[in-house]
């Protein structure tokens, strides 16, 4: 019995159920998941006022930063209330949400929380999400089933939100209209070749030989995928009552340099270049350690990070969080 | 031969070599005894029946923990086997994930 | 004393795998893994069992001192090959099963730890209980007394079938034993697989057909089958038996004995295994109960702790209770092997580790109620609702309870889900379907359209502790539901029909008393007191129920269908809800009415799912 994790939420679709004590099997044995009154993966209750002499920093992002796959204490968020003193961090991660959902998630809950710092942590690969408007999940019984997710796109010029309310039960792909079918996302890119290569043992050799891009969204500033991101991630940065803060989190491709991350690096540059926010890139910190140490910053089989991945991570964006809240 | 047919060799050689050998030996309590008045017995086994540590760390250490075992509980025969066991034991260890879900024939739990 | 000391133990392997932890000696979580898998009796390596103990915890495995497992297999298999000697050349099968399974699975414990959470814990290597030891910590570390005897008696744990310890403080001496292959439980068992019942489980079935029996049998058995010494000990006569040499208790002996072949499972009962049900029932007791009394004179305690198998049966309880031999007796709720994952900690705990017990009050015991499972919260189980768009209402405890006694004074069969699970074999309350015991259709409906099992099975009252002995000649608490009393002569009603025939339905179908659903044959009730520091979700229904009708008894049977373990999670508690006539499924404060419920339909076929017990 794995515990439902998840409640309905009909803007973002979905989000952790409050108050949830819970340990989820998981290839390194399992590790603990607390959630708190408002429901969000956390030790701490969090609320809208700050406590006098404390800094604040708001964390949103998908699964990397709500910490799948390592009990709430060792994730790089916790992490930095270590390294950093005098802080406290609220993490609003949610595992499977793209940064649209994200960013929604922040209108809900974080635009009247007051901080000093909100950082967005986007999984480079969110930008597949942002484009779908489904979305497989695994339920408690482990059973494949398929979501409606909220999405944003341009009609008429207009930047719009789409699929709100959220339809609350799954859905079948089949039942989908045509138009809709192709936009399901189902986690990754080339599937069918993908499971093959895994099976083999090949992954690695097979993504280095073929000079594999996981994210091609990112290889031209024109792609409909960046258009979206990026107004997304303009949108949060005004709306932001604080200082607001892009960590672009590599995938392992990157850090294990198997796949070149300079289209990706560049649009994130840009955001910097073109509409003055603030991005920081971890990657050449991670790129530090040896390739044996990266290979243990994932797990065996789960692509998320380890302890060490999220050490490694708290490491490489601490001086920077510390820097831009003094 | 294949390694199936390996260890269901190897537990027939076990079977016949050590175990039938022994079967003239009494180690069962069978008798009905109406002259005595009591059949319980103090505690056999004393040094397992409260708690112990078994040594599976390698093949040569559990051979060292069954010799220990029968040589102090008296059966010589046993012990001989012991690297036989431990040998078989090791060739018959199987993940936890293919065990099938049949219980026992060996316990019987009642209720 | 060392603080935050954890202890995990395990049982696995033989039949009803479970986990137990427990922290500074307090009982933290204990659960059997069949009701995370769904599998009855699930005997796998307990691996979800063991991370809800974690998670109930919610500690890293690195946190735990140690980690015990409940049995010794080396000893085990000592036996195997000693038993496989002396039964000769016929065994090999018996040897080669036995051999794959300690040998090639139950010897390899600590890795399986190790791989189910990447550690056997601070020390480093897992500790062997005694099986015996197990199940007789089980019993006396979470007891009342600071001194007692303790029993155990069940099939076989490694070599032992019957033990005789004394506890003391933190200490147990293990006195005397029986061992294999004389054995009370495998007499018994014998007799299950001989009346067409599965042996493990279907024990308690024996149990239950027996007062409709009468023990003619009995001189046959003591004549051919077992000898017994006035202390309670004893011998099985060898040449009755098939479990030497073959997977079957009984051979061809034992079956003349008693006139014929097996029954087949699922035909007919007869006269003839009623009588035989009775009839093993009376011997077991009186072999109990000089077991018990032996343990008194060379104990000289007053209290009298039990576990293993056999001291599931309740009947043999009841009777044992009447004797007044102790002044106290405590059972553990786990008394099967399930139970022996909770001894297993506590013999890490004093015996390994030598830590001091916590001083026992002298009434109440520690087991919580065995209430030890996972629970649920609010937000969980709205979550649920939700998501699967099924339609309930919430209330207040007090609006809902008298909604409910209203309900089930109607007639109205509740599926009712509060609190934490049960840990053990029996529903008390917090996993359990409910209805009124006065109602005369009541036995029939839950048997047949309910639990769709056999109709003659009797159905358990769930009494408030206060009034037990207005119904019960019983003035002591049951809170396990391990105890057998007669329903008192007051409320009794005159029956025509007898049990001399094939034909059982007569007999079922007479109203014996004012509570004609949980009065057996013999006018027995097997009693739940409940208590208001316990349960207090379960005591409030019965206390509604008992304020609208005057009645403070209910029907309590286990929440789930034949062959299906008890439910665990809300989902399959719905989903049992679903598939039989339970009227109204409560889970905590939101009340779900079956007639409101979207259409269900599945996708498999669940009676197949679930295999006959």
């Amino acid at each position: 019995m794995n515990r439902q994790l998840f409640l309905y939420h009909p803007t973002i679709g979905y989000k952790f159920i409050p108050n949830i004590k819970t340990r989820i099997q998981h290839e390194n044995g399992g590790y603990l998941v607390r959630t708190n009154d408002w429901g969000f993966r956390s030790e701490i209750e969090f609320g809208k006022t700050k406590e006098a002499g404390k800094k604040r920093v708001l964390f949103f992002g998908d699964s990397f930063t709500a910490g799948d796959g390592v009990s709430n204490k060792y994730r790089f968020t916790d992490l930095l209330e270590q390294l950093i003193p005098g802080i406290e961090v609220f993490n609003f991660g949610l595992p499977g949400s793209g940064t649209d959902q994200q960013y929604l998630m922040y209108k809900e809950f974080g635009k009247d929380v007051e901080c000093d710092l909100i950082v967005v942590t986007v999984l480079v690969e969110n930008i597949r999400r942002i484009k779908s408007h489904y979305r497989y999940y695994f339920n408690s019984a482990g059973e494949k089933v398929v979501f409606q997710k909220p999405y944003f796109d341009f009609k008429n010029g207009e930047f719009e939100l789409f699929n709100v309310p959220v339809e609350s039960q799954p859905l079948k792909i089949e039942e989908l209209p045509e138009s809709e079918q192709g936009k399901v996302d189902t986690g990754g890119r080339f599937g069918m070749a993908r499971s093959i290569v895994n099976a083999l043992g090949l992954k690695e050799l097979t993504q280095k030989v073929t000079k594999y891009q996981p994210v091609p969204e990112y290889n031209t500033a024109d792609s409909p995928e960046w258009k979206v991101m990026k107004e997304i991630l303009h949108r949060w940065s005004m709306d932001a009552q604080a200082k607001f803060l892009i960590i672009p989190l590599p995938l392992y491709q990157f850090t294990e340099e198997t796949s070149d991350p300079k289209n990706y690096q560049a649009r994130f540059g840009e955001l910097k270049s073109q509409l003055n926010i603030e991005v920081f890139d971890p990657l050449p910190a991670l790129k530090k350690y040896s390739a044996e140490e990266r290979r243990n910053f994932r797990h065996k089989t789960d692509v998320h990070p380890t302890p060490e991945g999220h050490k490694a991570i708290a490491a490489s964006i601490a001086a920077k969080i510390s820097d831009m809240i003094r | 031969m294949n390694s199936t047919n390996q260890t269901e060799s190897k537990i027939k050689e076990l079977f016949e070599g050590v175990i039938i050998a022994d079967s003239g030996k009494k180690y069962l309590l069978t008798e009905i005894d109406k002259s005595s008045t009591s059949y319980y017995e103090t505690p056999v086994h004393p040094n397992q029946a409260y708690f112990s540590f078994i040594d599976v760390a390698t093949q040569e250490n559990f051979t060292g923990y069954l010799e220990q075992f029968w040589k102090e509980s008296g059966n010589e025969e046993f012990a001989q086997a012991a690297g036989a066991i431990s040998s078989l034991a090791y060739s018959l260890c199987v993940d936890p994930d293919s065990q099938q879900e049949d219980i026992s024939p060996f316990i019987y739990a009642m209720y | 004393m060392n603080s935050d000391q954890y202890i995990l133990g395990i049982s696995a392997y033989y039949h009803d795998s479970a986990a137990a932890i427990i922290k500074d000696g307090v009982i933290i979580a204990a659960a059997q893994e069949e009701r995370f898998t769904r599998v009855k009796h699930d005997p796998r390596f307990p691996v979800n069992a063991i991370n809800y103990c974690l998670e109930e915890a919610f500690i890293e495995p690195g946190d735990l001192s140690a980690v015990v497992f409940y049995d010794h297999p080396v000893l085990t298999y000592d036996r195997v090959m000693k038993n496989c000697a002396y039964a000769g050349a016929d065994s090999f099968e018996t040897f080669s099963t036995a051999t794959k399974s300690i040998l090639g699975i139950k010897l390899w414990v600590d890795k399986h730890v190790k791989q189910a959470i990447g550690t056997a814990g601070q020390l480093g290597k897992v500790i062997f209980a005694g099986h015996h030891m197990s199940h007789a910590a089980s019993s006396f570390y979470t007891s009342p007394f600071e001194e007692a005897a303790i029993v155990s008696v069940d099939g076989v744990g490694e070599w032992s079938t019957t033990t005789i310890a004394h506890g003391k403080g933190r200490d147990i001496q293990l006195l005397q034993e029986i061992n294999y292959p004389n054995s009370l439980g495998l007499l018994y068992s014998a007799f299950t697989y001989y009346c067409g019942f599965k042996v493990n489980s279907g024990e308690y079935k024996l149990m239950g057909l027996a007062p409709y029996g009468k023990p003619v049998y009995v001189k046959e058995i003591y004549d051919h089958l077992i000898d017994v010494k006035e202390d309670g000990s004893y011998r099985l006569n060898m040449d009755y038996f098939g479990f030497l040499s073959t997977h079957k208790t009984t051979n061809d002996k034992f079956h003349q004995l008693f006139g014929g072949e097996p029954r087949q499972p699922e035909s007919a009962i007869t006269k003839k295994e009623m009588d035989l049900a009775a009839s093993i029932q009376q011997v077991t007791e009186e072999i109990f109960i000089k077991i018990a009394r032996h343990a008194k004179k060379i104990t000289g305690s007053n209290n009298l702790c039990l576990s293993g198998g056999v001291a599931l049966n309740c009947v043999a309880n009841g009777k044992l209770l009447k004797e007044n031999i102790f002044e106290h007796i405590w059972i553990q709720p786990a008394s099967g092997d399930a139970g022996g994952a909770l001894g297993a900690c506590y013999v890490a705990r004093h015996l390994y580790y030598k830590e001091p017990r916590i001083a026992p009050n002298g009434k109440t015991d520690t087991q919580k109620g065995s209430y030890l499972g996972p629970g649920f919260t609010d937000h969980e189980i709205v979550a649920f609702l939700d998501r699967n768009k099924y339609v309930y209402t919430k209330y207040s405890e007090e609006e809902k309870n008298e909604l409910l006694a209203k309900e089930i004074d109607k007639g109205k069969i509740l599926g009712f889900f509060a609190g934490r699970m049960e840990f053990g074999p029996r529903s008390l309350g917090a996993r359990s379907i409910i209805g009124d015991a006065r109602n005369s259709t009541m036995q029939s409906k839950m048997n047949l359209k309910i639990k769709f099992r056999e109709s003659f099975r009797p159905f358990a009252p769930a009494v408030l502790r206060e009034d037990v002995n207005k119904y019960f000649d019983l003035d002591t608490d049951s809170p396990y539901m391990l105890i057998v009393a007669p329903v008192k002569e007051e409320i009794r009603k005159p029956v025509e029909a007898h049990a001399d025939s094939d034909d059982m339905i007569p007999v079922i179908n007479q109203i014996r008393s004012a509570l004609p659903a949980i009065t057996h044959v013999d006018y027995s009730a097997r009693i739940q007191t409940v208590h208001q520091e316990t349960n207090p979700k379960f005591y409030n229904l019965i206390h509604a129920f008992r304020k609208l009708t005057g009645c403070s008894v209910l029907v309590n049977t286990s929440f789930n269908v034949r062959g299906e373990p008890i439910v665990c999670s809300p989902k399959d508690a719905y989903l049992c809800f679903m598939r039989t006539d339970i009227d109204i499924l409560v889970l905590e404060n939101y009340v779900l009415l079956k007639e409101a419920q979207p259409k269900f339909e599945e996708s498999e076929n669940w009676q197949k799912k679930y295999e006959l017990d």
